[in-house]
């Protein structure tokens, strides 16, 4: 299972498309925290405006923990696509290049096979997450120093320096749970059809209509919300909240993981059972 | 009780002292102090506002000089901090409006008005301690939405007396800002963008007065830089 998952690992990372993603968020976070640099604390001024009126701001609350918060944010709804040019390319990939019936002839299981792919999905999502957190926290930490974190969100919370680094890291690692999500939908998608591209895009697609049936303030979507994938991947965010609400988070996760498990035993049976003709 | 509250009332209104005169007495208790330095814990307890309780120190240097410090954040009420008679009297038309009694203590109540007229508070009454003639508490006509009352506890640091406990409550006027809905609730950040008014209280606590130890200029001068 060892060799198995290492040459899988081997095939997605001499891929050039597994370094889209890296490619991308090493333009745009440096771009996005630069300009911030310059352009300096407008968006945090208007926000605090009417405080500032009653009170003096004694310290830096324009910040690498404050510019890291605002990149996750902005983020969040894009890196999915990120995640899914790689997974989405994991089974049909193989399709599409001509080997799926070369690597399934020989005496492994396609249950083995399946999760090797998985493994590699998942490593990949992790490291994808994680350079992500080191460049932006890293790089808004150097560009704009630290200090105590301001979350604007309902209502403003100031949190103290010392409990920031740690929300952050327990942040980074819940965000790698809903692109774990994502990168299951890919695969299942990935597992029915012979060319990459479309479980790309059909992965953003049903990214899309869940977030439109999310953030749509329409009651007849009231009962069903809650289970809707997409209300649930900025769980990460409740870390940065005080107290920390983790039943929310907890529920947040097992709807998540519901989605996750269900789509990679689709996504597996789908692939156990397929006839392969490619 | 009441009785000798109005007896006491009476006998100070007619032995009156003008407004100015007030706040010149006020002026004359805090002469001996040239500058101090103050240690300073606050706590707010306000509408969508979470802050821990904050720790800065405080410099102030005559006339009106005054400048923070903290390590981390810390955020202070813009009025009442060290409240500046000789700004009050320069600034505002003090008028005697009466006497009251605050905790058992006698107090002069004057009724200030802007000179200025773009001035944001426009009108506030100031209630005086009449025997130390310290500022016992400020409460501000509504201004921008919003009121705010102040008051003040002293504890003698030698020959003066100079806050111990501050106790700020921001009123507000009109709506009730948690009571709008629709666009806010989809986008609570615009609320904060928005800028609407919070109701709330603060409280700073001053220990470890440094009195006239000749502050340098340059202490405040850094502050103007930063701004």
């Amino acid at each position: 299972m060892g060799k198995l998952l290492y040459y899988e690992l081997i095939k997605t990372f001499f891929k050039k498309r597994t370094y889209i993603g890296f490619l991308i968020a090493a333009i745009i976070v440096p771009l996005v925290e630069v300009a911030i640099k310059f352009e300096g604390d407008r968006f945090l001024q208007v926000a605090t405006r009417r405080l500032q009126e009653d009170f003096f701001f004694i310290g830096n609350l324009f910040n690498g923990w404050f510019v890291s918060y605002q990149i996750m944010n902005a983020l969040w709804v894009h890196v999915p696509l990120l995640i899914s040019f790689v997974a989405g390319d994991l089974l049909a990939g193989e399709a599409t290049a001509g080997t799926y019936r070369l690597l399934l002839i020989r005496p492994v299981s396609r249950t083995r096979i399946f999760l090797a792919k998985l493994g590699a999905t998942v490593l990949y999502t992790f490291s994808f997450v994680s350079f992500l957190g080191v460049l932006s926290v890293g790089l808004a930490l150097a560009l704009l120093d630290s200090g105590d974190m301001i979350v604007i969100e309902n209502g403003i919370l100031i949190l103290e320096e010392s409990s920031v680094a740690w929300r952050f890291l327990v942040a980074f690692l819940l965000a790698v749970w809903p692109m774990l999500t994502i990168a299951s939908i890919a695969l299942l998608f990935s597992s029915f059809v012979d060319n990459a591209i479309g479980p790309i895009v059909a992965t953003m697609g049903v990214l899309i209509v869940f977030l439109v049936l999310t953030v749509l303030p329409l009651e007849a979507f009231d009962s069903i919300r809650d289970g809707f994938f997409t209300k649930h991947m900025v769980l990460w965010q409740k870390v940065f909240a005080d107290p920390i609400p983790w039943d929310d988070i907890q529920h947040s996760a097992i709807v998540l993981g519901i989605y996750t498990v269900v789509s990679c035993i689709s996504a597996w049976v789908i692939f156990v059972k397929r006839d392969i003709l490619s | 009780m009441y009785s000798l509250t109005v007896i006491l009332g009476l006998l100070l209104l007619f032995q009156q002292p003008s407004g100015e005169e007030i706040l010149r007495k006020v002026e004359e208790q805090l002469a001996p102090v040239n500058d101090y330095t103050a240690d300073l814990v606050a706590e707010v307890d306000m509408q969508r506002l979470r802050v821990p309780r904050m720790k800065a120190t405080l410099y102030f240097k005559k006339p009106d000089k005054v400048h923070f410090e903290a390590s981390g954040f810390a955020m202070l009420p813009r009025e009442g901090f060290a409240l500046n008679p000789t700004w009050l009297r320069q600034n505002f038309d003090a008028t005697f409006a009466g006497s009251d009694t605050i905790d058992a203590r006698i107090l002069y109540k004057l009724q200030l008005a802007a000179k200025d007229k773009s001035t944001r508070i426009r009108q506030l009454f100031l209630w005086v301690d009449t025997e130390r003639w310290t500022v016992a508490k400020f409460e501000t006509i509504p201004y921008e939405g919003r009121n705010l009352t102040v008051t003040f506890r002293y504890a003698q640091q030698g020959s003066v007396f100079l806050p111990d406990t501050m106790h700020a409550v921001f009123g507000f006027v009109g709506t009730e800002p948690d009571s709008l809905s629709g666009i806010y609730q989809a986008k609570p950040q615009l609320r904060e963008m928005m800028g609407q008014v919070r109701g709330g209280t603060m409280t700073v606590v001053y220990s470890n007065y440094r009195i006239n130890t000749g502050l340098s200029d340059t202490l405040f001068e850094k502050k103007e830089e930063k701004k």
